[in-house]
Order: C-alpha cells, then structure tokens, then sequence
C-alpha cells in the first residue's frame, strides 16, 4: 500500500513539468521603486548631482511668497553633517553655482538660469555616531515640469511626490 | 483507587465511539462552514505563504526535468523579505505540484483536509499519552469552534503550529514519564522531537522559545533523574534532537541571509515588530515613512532604500529604524501598549469573522453562531488557561508534569502581545493546549476526589537506582509549579502596577 502511494507520488511529481508552470504574484516583495533622481522624471538643476549616500524622501512643489517652488527633501547617509555640506558645495559650484551665503548648515547659491537655490543641512539629533542614517538636507529650488514621458513617473512612490489625498500608512 | 483514575479520565466507556461521533460532527460543521470561507479571497499573509507554495511546486519541476532553478522567483516569493519562513509554503507544495492554477476555492479545501488530518493526527497523539478524555476534549476545543474552523481553510501557519505544538508536548510528556521511570529516550526518539520541533518553528517563528524552553526543561530533568549511563544517552538523544533542528534550519538561515545581505536566522520582522507594536510611527524611517501603504510595507520599502543608497543590509536598517522608533518607550507606554494587545489577542476571539467570511453573510445565522460559539467556548478556555497558570498540585506525577509544561508552552506563546501587535489571528497556535489545560482540569479534579498523593507515583525501572525518591521529585515537582505560579503572578501584577 505505502509503495503503491510512493510510486503515485513520484508519478505525479515527474508529470509536474508537463501540468504547466505556477504563477506567484511576488506581491510581497514588490520590486523597489528607482532612486527618485534618477528617473529623470523631475530633474536637480542641470549639472547637479548629490556625491553622498542619500534616499529622497519627498519632493513637490510648495508655495512660498506667492511664488511656486520646489522641495526636494533628502536624507544623508553614514557621513556628517560636514561632510555633506563640503559635499554640497563642491556639487553646485562643479555645476556652475556660485555661493551667495554659506551660514551654518543653510547653504545658498545662485546660477543665472536657476536663481538662488538653498540646502538646509540638519542632522538627525539623537542617532548613535554610526548610525547609518544621519541628516536631512531639504532643498529649495526653481520648480521644474514633468520631464519623461516615462510611465514610472506616474508611480508617486518612484517620484516621491505623493498625492495630497494619500493617508499615513496604517 | 488507580483503577478509577485510569476509568475517569484515560479509558472512557465506549470511548473509541464517542471519538468517532466527534470526528464526524467535526467534519459535518466543518463542511457546513465552507460555503462561507471557501471562496474568501486570500487575506493578508496568506497571500505570501500562498506565492511560497507556488514557487517551490515551481522548483520541484525544474529539478525534476532537470532544467535551470528560477533562483529569483525563489528569492522573491519563498524568501521575500526574511518575513515569514516557508513551513505553509511548504505544506502548499503538493497543491501546486498537481494543479499549478488552483483557485482559492481548491487552495482553501485542500487546507481544510489538510487541517483536519493534522486535527486527528494530533487527537492520536494526545489519546496515546493523555487518554480518551484529553482527545475529546481536543476534538471539541478547538476541533468544533466555528472561528478555529473558519481559520483552519486559511494559509496561515498559526492552527497547523498548534496541533503540532499538541503533538510535542503529548510526545514530551510520554518522555518525562519514561525519564522519571529512570529510563532514558532514544536518539530516534531524540530525532523525532527535533523534527517536530523545527516544524512548528518553520509554521510559526514566535514559537522558537517555546520550543527551545522544552528542550532546556527536558535536559534539565534528565539530567537531575537520570543517572550513569541512561542520563549520558539521553543528553545524547537530546543532541541528536537539537542536530536535527538546527540541520534543518540551517537551509533556510543561510538561503535568508544571503537573499538579504544580512543574518536571518528565523525571521527579519522583530524590529520592525517593535516599532510599530511599541514605538513612535512618525519616526520609524527617521521620520514618517511614505504614505498610503501599510505599516509593514512602507518601513520595509524606506530600508530597502537605505540598503540601496548605503550598499548595506536592509535587516541592518530596520534594526536601526527599530531603536529610533522606540528611543521615547517608557515603561508605562510599554505596559500599556501591552495589555491593549492582549486585550486584542485574547478579547476577540472571532475578530476574524469578518474578514474570513463574505461580505453577504454579515448578519447571516452563520455569522452569529461562528461569533457567538466561538466567543462562550474561548473564554471558558480562558478560564481554564488562568487556572492552570495559577496551579501548583501535589498530586500525582502526570498530573505535575502537565501542569509544568503547560505553563511553560501556554507562558511561551502568551509573550506574543509583549512583542507583537496583536490580534485574534495568533489564539489558534495556543488553542490546543488549552484543551489539554481542560483535561487537566478534569483529572486533578478525579485526582482530589479521590485522594491520588504523592504515592501514586510512575513505576521505576531497574535503571532507577541512585535517582531521586517520589517524595523528592513530588516536592521538586511542586516546588516548580510554585516558582511558574509566582512569576506569572509577579508579571502580571507588574504589567498592570506599571501600566497605571
């Protein structure tokens, strides 16, 4: 009996193949979305690139004093503060800024076709020192249209610009 | 005197009929239930377990045509994110080997019978050790609560745990008897626990300390009951025991940690468990996490982005996510978060109901009597539960035994609200010692009435020479059911005294 249900079983198994293949949705490990930055949906001014270890956390357009601009909020990664504003301020001016003001950690620069732009540098204040993650830097800068037609623009979680109808996550 | 007790609670007249009747009203409610479960889409994590059994068919053919392993649809749905290890999959293998594109209809059936073995499974191991008794009550409670019913379709590993965390202590307990007998255990039998014991791990991660607090117990006592040669084999069973459980988890380890560039040794979810059962949401991704998903999924989402920026481990992350979260955790706001999940884990029994059952049957007779039977049956367990954590008898040796292990088993799975958001999803893994905490119940009850002492003790073997006397292992045995009495009662006065 128990050898009849064995050779039934190894039967089965090697007609598996010919049964078809299944399909698993994969739903719980969804593939991670692309660096935000790097979509080339809504592009840094050109020239501009971010040289530290960095995760975009939103980005959008804001009102201030009447006038509609952009801000980009990033966290900084396993190096200080210091760090990255050296790190910033080489990166703007390599991308043709000039610096206006260089207080603390709010940095401000200026290129012709962008205008004034700032960078505010502010550290995580209750991490351990080697913390992976240590800092926000939130960006003001001239807003920018869609850039790709790109359908992962379309994915708020690629962009980072989230709807305002979007709850917190529960 | 002996004879009444083996009458009363181990041989019922007509025993092996009253058996059968409840297996067959078992299975006729069961049935009874499935139009109403059958067709209820995946819920939650099932889906995950579920993706997991159609990656392994999947695996099972490509070794049989001999052609290249899908590793990355491997990684992606066996694996995922360290959440959850593979024992459903495992045990949905089968399912998809024969019918790749079963529905959920066919995916639930298939769980039921599946479920139902297991039931009988478990009813043969307990009735083995315990009697007729403690097997009908297993056939009762859970094996006809309409809630424990409905979950026993679902592909959640919690239920199936349970039976077989019922089939480890009905098999430890046949081994602490033979133990006080002065008889050691055998490596087969060594083997056999640690399979049983892997399994329920693989079906049901929290229960690693329960399974792991059995095995210390039982060294502890072959060691102080077993002399010469019998304790050196059984500390050797109990090796060969232990081999078998890490050999088997040791796949699954290594596969988890490479897939995720960091050591996973059962699962990757405690820290975030912990932020979100008792830290600040708004700072578990140093800051709040994206919106509109779910409280799993967007932590996970902002560590995989981290792992990325950082070239680290996103288990690594969340770890550190883990204590940013919980910096502000007091004892109070600890205490406190802890007894709303126990209210939810053991003050909702069918809060289920409503996800496990079609919108249109709301309000249905169905729905009333899965609610209401589930709710009188849970909480007379409960009853039973704080009973047997607050006993410590004199009485015989079986009856001392269980006492113990139950406290043990019921106390190990009981730490789920310390450490994790609760809900009526996790009772079914503890419903079944419940009913072994019923007949227990029943037989120290026998066991008063008829005045079973310290004389009714298990009978030595030749072995037993040099091991302690009744009397001491009797005072022992009770001097331990105190020490657990007190702990669960210092505990809770604590919880309660801090959550003030």
């Amino acid at each position: 009996m128990i050898g009849l249900a064995v050779v039934v079983v190894l039967l089965v198994v090697a007609l598996s193949p010919s049964f078809g293949r299944a399909e698993p949705t994969g739903n719980y490990r969804p593939d991670l979305a692309p660096d935000a930055l790097d979509t080339g949906c809504y592009p840094l001014p050109e020239g501009l690139i971010l040289d530290f270890p960095y995760q975009v956390r939103t980005d959008g357009d804001v009102t201030v004093d009447g006038e509609q601009r952009r801000e980009l909020r990033v966290q900084y990664d396993v190096v200080g503060a210091d760090e990255v504003v050296e790190s910033l301020t080489a990166s703007f001016l390599d991308a043709g800024f000039t610096t206006v003001t260089a207080t603390g950690d709010v940095l401000t620069f200026e290129r012709s076709d962008a205008g004034a732009v700032t960078a505010t540098v502010t550290p995580l204040e209750d991490v351990p020192e080697d913390s992976i993650v240590r800092g926000t830097v939130v960006f003001d800068l001239p807003s920018v249209p869609l850039a790709s037609d790109d359908p992962i623009c379309d994915d708020p979680y690629a962009t980072k610009r989230f709807p305002e109808s979007y709850e917190p996550a529960e | 005197m002996i004879d009444e007790l083996e009458r009363t609670y181990r041989r019922l007249p007509r025993g092996r009929t009253i058996l059968a009747v409840l297996v067959a009203v078992h299975v006729v409610v069961k049935l009874a239930l499935l139009p109403k479960v059958g067709h209820t889409p995946l819920v939650g994590d099932e889906a995950s377990y579920v993706d997991g059994g159609r990656a392994l068919s999947n695996l099972v053919r490509d070794l049989v045509s001999f052609g290249p392993v899908d590793s990355a649809e491997l990684e992606r749905n066996v694996i995922g994110s360290g959440w959850f290890m593979p024992g459903m999959s495992a045990l949905l293998t089968p399912l998809f080997v024969v019918d790749p594109d079963a529905s959920v209809f066919v995916i639930r059936c298939y769980i039921g019978v599946l479920t139902t073995v297991l039931l009988l499974l478990a009813m043969r191991s307990v009735r083995r050790t315990f009697g007729d008794l403690y097997a009908a009550l297993l056939l009762v409670f859970p094996g006809l609560l309409p809630m424990w019913l409905l979950f026993s379709y679902g592909a959640w590993g919690d239920l199936v745990a349970g039976l077989l965390i019922a089939m480890l202590v009905a098999h430890l307990v046949t081994i602490f008897r033979q133990v006080r007998s002065g008889a050691a255990f055998s490596l087969r039998e060594g083997a056999w626990l640690g399979l049983v014991g892997i399994a329920v791990v693989y079906l049901r991660s929290s229960a690693t300390l329960l399974v792991g607090g059995m095995f210390v117990v039982l060294l502890a006592s072959a060691v102080v009951l077993l002399r010469r040669r019998e304790r050196w084999q059984a500390v050797a069973a109990l090796a060969v025991a232990g081999s078998v459980f890490f050999a088997l988890l040791a796949p699954w380890s290594i596969a988890a940690s490479q897939s995720l560039g960091g050591r996973v040794v059962t699962t990757t979810s405690v820290p975030t468990v912990l932020a979100n059962t008792f830290g600040d949401y708004d700072r578990i991704c140093f800051g709040e996490c994206d919106p509109e998903s779910t409280i799993w999924f967007s932590p996970l989402r902002y560590a995989r982005e981290v792992a990325r920026a950082t070239d680290s481990s996103e288990v690594a992350v969340q770890v550190e996510m883990s204590h940013y979260a919980r910096a502000d955790v007091t004892p109070h706001s600890y205490t406190r978060d802890v007894l709303q999940n126990f209210r939810a884990y053991a003050l909702e029994p069918a809060g289920y109901n409503d996800q496990l059952m079609l919108p249109d049957d709301e309000d249905t007779f169905t729905y009333w009597f899965a609610t209401i039977g589930t709710s009188v049956m849970w909480y007379a367990a409960l009853l039973v539960a704080a009973w047997v954590l607050l006993l410590a008898t004199r009485r015989s040796f079986d009856s001392q035994v269980l006492s113990i292990v139950l406290k043990l088993g019921l106390g190990a799975l009981f730490t789920q609200p310390f450490v994790h958001l609760a809900s009526g999803r996790y009772w079914p893994t503890a419903a079944p010692l419940l009913a072994l905490a019923a007949g227990l119940w029943l037989q120290v009850r026998t066991e008063r009435r008829v005045a079973v002492g310290v004389g009714h003790d298990r009978p030595v073997g030749e072995h037993a020479a040099g091991t302690p006397t009744p009397a001491a292992v009797h005072r022992g045995l009770y001097w331990v059911q105190l020490f657990l009495v007190c702990a669960t009662i210092v505990l809770v006065a604590g919880v309660l005294l801090l959550a003030l």
